[in-house]
């Protein structure tokens, strides 16, 4: 199926570099682009599995948006005694701050990236829901472009679903929560940002405008661009790149420079749409993704499609005392990182390693999920010449507008290093364009 | 789907990024050809000291002796501010923050020629194997010319382009005719017209230049202070 193009792969390298596919990363205080290493050998999706992904995903990124909505609002889940509360205003991700605010078509989550694993009997298990700032997406998107345009006849009566107008799939849900008709635009921390590629040719193909924090102001507590002679020009929309606590120094973390003065009062007032919703991180937080599938019951009176990973939380007596006797064989998570940071295997673990984990779960259970290690498939990518083996996840993305849809494609991220399990751009890790077939 | 933002305003920052975009671009096109003229002494003898005329006019200090030892450094040294890497360092730091202004087909020429030009230092190319270069440099130009919609956007980085020209024309003393020509086009540039140009100084850049003598520190400093907005 795919044959021609790998012996297309060093011309669409090429075309990668030439096109400035890059990712940032920072070591030791420096910050360096990088080509996000590119394997050439797609993931491939049959249908009959992506019909079952796609009805599993839009029901959980629908729950997960029914229980942010709750969260800031009534709190039935908590009353109900579903999630204990302790999960909910200990997260770092629940912002008080937001509390009674619904923003803009009642949609928190626009963009939910969320990341799977197939066992290997096929059973799709979420590892993450990421509902703040979820990226990578524009990677595949351009991999399409460029291994279409260096291998063309790969493509010839493949029946693989488009990917490319992901853009344009954002493009209509930020019309669809767009304030008063205003301006659109995404809003980037800056060129040194890991993911600033993907800030700019998301601007590019969705045909908004790309803005920096001093681009923009508010005043009366609607938000402005900035003209070059002093006009100004109503924004409607931001598709924010930026981190929460970084967003407007007046509300959250006063020292950021990257902020936007007063936007959250604007927000506040309903006079912006804020993609995605302030405050979207107590639903992804590791310690409340145990209660997603309850959510999916709870909310939508359906059972969930999608699995959980087998996950323990240390909180409770039960799980905790499974996570004492189990920690050899099991992974081990921080709730307050991401990016592959703060995973620890059991396994890879000695003696007096174990002992002092152990204790950080007796001392601080709150701050832990355990989970099992689940066995999931290896992906063929390409080692120079020869064909070896991988762990691969794939990063899922799910667009909440007038309609919750899933884009018929995804990031696969793969790990270059056969002991390794963490996949992460930021670890090393390469990627894959994700082929999901028309039928 | 586009239209919301090509109604929108340019902001500052935006604006100067495109100005910059515009006049480092130029220069590595202009200084390239300028540079091949001198170096074509430096054939005939390669003791001359015409890479010492060149920086001086460039405004530039002159640190080796050799020619040939100062287009090299010239060319590829990225620790010299003036270099010609560090041109296009300076002009994918801009363009790379307009991305969805210029488009990724236009981009494309600026990641060639700082690629190209990475490697051919690594391998000590020469100056005529650098042609390259000018040739994606002029390729960029043209996707200019072509992809950009937004016609303010286009014009503030053509206003770049041709005020960078006139510097350029100017330290090297250019004849007057080809400065004359440089400053039609840019009255011929749409925005620069009303705000984005310091009237005064246009019509006395113009009476300078029909002036004999007229490559001073002066002119230029008119020149620099054109773009006002």
């Amino acid at each position: 199926m795919y044959t021609r193009l790998l012996t297309q792969k060093d011309a669409v390298n090429k075309w990668m570099e030439r096109y400035g596919v890059r990712f940032g990363i920072y070591k030791n205080g420096t910050f360096k682009e990088q080509i996000f290493p590119f394997d050439a050998i797609p993931r491939v999706i049959s249908n009959s599995d992506w019909t079952e992904l796609e009805k599993g995903l839009k029901q959980r990124v629908d729950a997960l948006n029914a229980f942010l909505r709750d969260i800031y609002t009534e709190k039935r889940i908590i009353k109900d005694g579903v999630v204990p509360e302790d999960f909910v205003y200990s997260s770092k991700g629940y912002l008080p701050q937001c509390e009674g605010i619904t923003p803009s078509k009642g949609i928190f989550s626009h963009i939910s990236g969320i990341d799977l694993v197939q066992a290997e009997d096929g059973t799709w298990y979420v590892l993450e829901d990421n509902l703040r700032i979820p990226s990578g997406a524009s990677y595949p998107m351009i991999a399409r472009q460029l291994t279409r345009k260096a291998s063309p006849e790969t493509f010839d009566g493949a029946k693989v679903f488009d990917n490319r107008d992901y853009a344009r799939m954002i493009r209509e849900m930020m019309d669809h929560v767009n304030v008063d008709n205003g301006l659109e635009v995404i809003l980037t921390p800056g060129r040194y940002n890991s993911a600033f590629f993907e800030h700019s040719y998301l601007a590019e193909k969705a045909g908004v405008v790309l803005a920096f924090p001093d681009d923009l102001f508010v005043d009366g507590d609607k938000v402005y661009y900035k003209g070059l002679f002093n006009e100004r020009e109503r924004v409607g929309a931001i598709y924010r790149r930026l981190s929460d606590e970084y967003l407007d120094p007046m509300t959250f973390e006063r020292s950021s420079l990257l902020g936007v003065p007063n936007l959250f009062q604007a927000y506040a007032k309903g006079n912006v749409a804020i993609v995605n919703a302030l405050g979207n991180g107590v639903a992804d937080d590791k310690g409340i993704y145990y209660f997603v599938p309850k959510m999916v019951e709870y909310y939508l009176n359906e059972k969930p499609i999608l699995k959980n990973a087998p996950t323990y939380l240390p909180f409770y007596e039960k799980d905790r005392n499974y996570v004492l006797e189990n920690l050899h064989k099991l992974v081990i998570k921080d709730v307050a990182e991401a990016g592959g940071y703060g995973v620890m295997f059991g396994r890879d673990m000695d003696e007096k390693r174990l002992e002092e984990v152990k204790e950080l779960v007796r001392t601080q259970p709150r701050r832990w999920i355990a989970q099992e290690v689940i066995n999931f498939i290896d992906l063929e990518i390409m080692e120079g010449d020869e064909r070896v083996m991988r762990k691969a996840d794939l990063r899922a993305f799910v667009v909440s507008g007038k309609e919750t849809k899933v884009w018929p494609s995804g990031l696969t991220r793969f790990t270059r290093d056969p002991k390794s399990f963490v996949v992460n751009s930021s670890q090393g890790g390469g990627f894959k364009d994700t082929w999901v077939m028309a039928e | 789907m586009t239209t919301k933002m090509f109604l929108s305003a340019i902001s500052p920052a935006k604006a100067d990024r495109l100005y910059w975009l515009g006049r480092y671009s130029e220069r590595v096109c202009t200084v390239l050809h300028i540079l091949r003229k001198y170096y074509d002494a430096i054939i005939d003898d390669e003791h001359t000291n015409s890479h010492k005329v060149f920086c001086s006019k460039m405004g530039i200090p002159c640190e080796v002796e050799n020619s040939r030892e100062f287009v090299h450094k010239y060319l590829y040294d990225e620790t010299l501010n003036y270099s010609v890497i560090n041109m296009l360092e300076r002009v994918k730091d801009n363009a790379i923050l307009l991305r969805e202004e210029l488009k990724s087909e236009s981009l494309q020429y600026i990641e060639l020629a700082i690629n190209f030009m990475k490697r051919a230092g690594e391998e000590d190319l020469k100056l005529y194997d650098i042609q390259y270069v000018t040739d994606v440099m002029y390729s960029f130009w043209g996707a200019v010319e072509d992809r950009i919609y937004n016609s303010k956007v286009r014009d503030i980085i053509t206003s770049g382009k041709y005020i960078e020209k006139l510097d350029l024309y100017i330290r090297f003393g250019y004849e007057a005719e080809r400065i004359e020509d440089v400053l039609s086009r840019l009255e011929r540039v749409d925005a620069f017209e009303g705000d984005f140009y310091n009237t005064t100084d246009f019509i006395n850049l113009k009476q300078r230049i029909a002036m004999p003598g007229f490559s001073t520190e002066e002119t230029l400093n008119v020149v620099n202070s054109l773009f006002a907005a």
